[in-house]
Formats: C-alpha cells, structure tokens, sequence
C-alpha cells in the first residue's frame, strides 16, 4: 500500500473497521516508520477521540437520533427550511398581501406596530405542517412560549430545533408566517418570514430573539424583499429561542442596534431603545 | 444489530487503539479535549456542509461510511474524504477554541 491507500483507510482503521488483509498492511506501512501517515493518524485518532468523548451516544434517544439523521442529511439548511417548514401557498393559511393596506396606512400615520410572540396555543395542524394560532387582543400579537412543533422529524433534536413562528393581526385582516431554525450546531437561529408588507420610507424592522431565559435578546434588521419574504441568521449562544419579536422601527441612516440595557419584558408593548 | 449496538461495540473494540495513539505524547502534550461537547458542537458547526454531515452520521449514528455513501447519495470515496478532512478540521478548530491567540 502506498500513502495515499493508506490514509484512504485510516479512519476505518482506527475504527477497526477493515478487514484482516487491509489491517495487516496498514500496519505494516505504519511500523516502517512513514512520518506523514504516522502524523495523519494521530491527527484522525485525537478527531475521532473527540467526537467519543463528546458525544453522549447511550444517552440518545431514538427519537432524538432520528432527528439528528434527519438534519445531517439535508443537503441544504435553507432549502430544506423552506421545503419541509414553509406553508403550502395554497392552503387556507396563504398571505394576501393587498390586505396589509390598513396597517400600512396605521404605520404611516406613525403608529408602532408591534408583534409580541407570547402564548398562542396550537389549535388545528394540518397534514403535520401548519399551525393556527389564537391572536390574542390589541397590537400585541401572542405566539407559543413552548416550541410549536410541526415536523416531527425535527422537533426536539440536539443539534436542531425548528419552530413555527405565526403572527396574525387582530383582525385577522393580515399574517405574517415564519419559520425559526435554531441549529445549535452552528449556534445560529434563522428566521425565515413571508407575507411582511414593505416598511413605509424611514422604517424597518427589527427582528429579536429572546432565550428562554428571559433575558438574553439580540436583534437584528429584518430585511424584506419585494416580494415580502425576508431572511436573517443571527448568532448567539442561545440554548432556545422563547418569544420571537418583530417590531417596526424608525430608521435614520443606518440600523443603530442597542448596544445593552434593553428593558424587555414579555407584557413590553414598546423597546425603550427604539423611542419613536 | 441495531445501529446504537454495532456502534458501541465498535466504539469499544476500537477505543484501545485510539486511546493509545492519543496518549502516546510527552507529558508537555496533553491531548485537547473538550470541556463541554458544546465546544465541539461549536466545532462541529463551522465544518463545511458535507464534512459535517459525513461525520455525524458515521460517529453520532454509528453508520459504516458505504451507509453513509448511500444515505447522502456520494461516492464511497468522497465520504471517506469528507470524513478524515473533517476529523482532521475537528481536531485543529478545537485547538483554535483553546488558544485563540495563536489564530487571532
């Protein structure tokens, strides 16, 4: 066997994986002293040490593994956000964007529109992808507090848990739907949105996480597109995404994000770090 | 033989070898491990797509790398690849989360 044979089967190897005739040739190579494939296995025993030590394998559940295999296997993160989470346009639930006008005008008129995500209870699920929330009253929307889970497959995974974030206004006249990954791979939440009317001139939104311990919040500019979709990862070391906030913000310049002291509370109906 | 089962007995069969290999430095070296397995999901993270992919399905599901091949629909040889560079990647990324200074 030369190097690169040898390297091609390290890991099956060290993992004790080949068969007698592989093993033995291996080792042979290894034991007449080759430095570069000594090095490579050392550097492949310490990786796989690693993921051993790391991985807490009789503590996953099947459910749980399921999950997982379900996420590594997606070929893309985005793409399978939208084709496994995002509504059927044609269901009940679709967006109909002529009907955001009032609002559009209440925002223009200066009115702060805020969604609060609070407690929305699941009402209806229909074919295990979408969930009809309960609008409580006033401008503060209330979405679920507890993970709304709409894929099965997805729900409650280790590395990955997806949410279902819908916002209605009170009068049912508008909806805004998103979908929440939170991928504590890469300790990434994404947000995915559609139906968010264009902001009026001056305006934007903002989009903000909160932890389910009550007090870690980041937020960032939701940037929606013309045709009312919107996307936006934000970074953190959040352990799970509790509420989900959209406000609309004044804009002068660029986005300014507050830098700390931000005095949220889930009954907040406005960000003291955003005065209109 | 379930997955979990094969996975462990191969885990173990192979742990000797490996703990050999990782505790075979001079005292001065000590292996890198991680405190929390959030650092190495951390790690794990950063890895590009398949690499990451390829090795949560041959270590976290206990997949040989032909069942990895045909789950995410590459060439054995490409999984294998994936595999080791991501090993490899793995191992320096949680070097990089110790000393940051060295990368910085």
């Amino acid at each position: 066997m030369n190097c690169d044979q040898v390297k091609e089967l390290l890991v099956e190897y060290l993992l004790s994986e080949l068969p007698e005739e592989d093993r033995s040739s291996i080792e042979l190579h290894l034991r007449g002293g080759c430095p570069d494939c000594t090095a490579t296995e050392k550097e492949l025993a310490l990786g796989i040490d690693i993921l051993f030590q790391a991985i807490p394998n009789d503590e996953i559940e099947n459910s749980q593994r399921k999950s997982i295999l379900a996420f590594a296997t997606s070929p893309c993160e985005e793409s399978t956000l939208s084709r496994r989470t995002l509504p059927n346009p044609n269901s009940k639930s679709s967006i109909r964007p002529l009907q955001w006008f009032p609002y559009l005008l209440a925002l223009a008129a200066g009115v702060l529109v805020m969604m609060t995500i609070s407690s929305v209870r699941k009402k209806e699920t229909r074919s295990g992808q979408s969930v009809q929330v309960n609008i409580a009253k006033s401008d503060t929307f209330e979405v679920d507090p507890i993970n709304i889970t709409h894929n099965s497959e997805m729900s409650d995974a280790k590395y990955a848990k997806t949410r279902l974030v819908s916002m209605e206004r009170t009068n049912n006249a508008s909806r805004i739907e998103g979908r929440i990954l939170w991928d504590a791979l890469s300790h990434e939440v994404h947000f995915f949105g559609r139906g968010i009317p264009t902001p009026p001139k001056g305006m934007g939104y903002v989009l903000w996480l909160m932890g389910d311990d009550d007090k870690t919040l980041v937020s960032k500019e939701l940037i929606v597109n013309s045709s009312g979709l919107c996307k936006q990862t934000v970074s953190n070391n959040m352990g799970s995404v509790l509420h989900v906030f959209i406000t609309l913000e004044s804009k002068t310049g660029n986005f300014v994000r507050p830098s700390k002291n931000i005095e949220l509370t889930l009954d907040a109906k406005r960000f003291n770090a955003f005065p209109l | 033989m379930s997955q979990q089962r094969r996975h462990n007995l191969y885990m173990e069969s192979a742990a000797d070898r490996i703990a050999e290999l990782v505790h075979q430095d001079s005292p001065d070296e000590q292996p890198i491990y991680a405190e929390e397995s959030q650092e190495v999901q951390s790690a794990l993270g950063l890895l590009p797509t398949l690499q990451r992919q390829s090795l949560l399905l041959a270590f976290f599901d206990g997949l040989s790398h032909r069942e990895v091949s045909e789950r995410m629909g590459l060439p054995l040889g490409s999984v294998k690849t994936h595999i080791r560079s991501g090993l490899q990647k793995l191992k320096h990324l949680l070097a990089a989360f110790r000393e940051p200074q060295e990368y910085s």
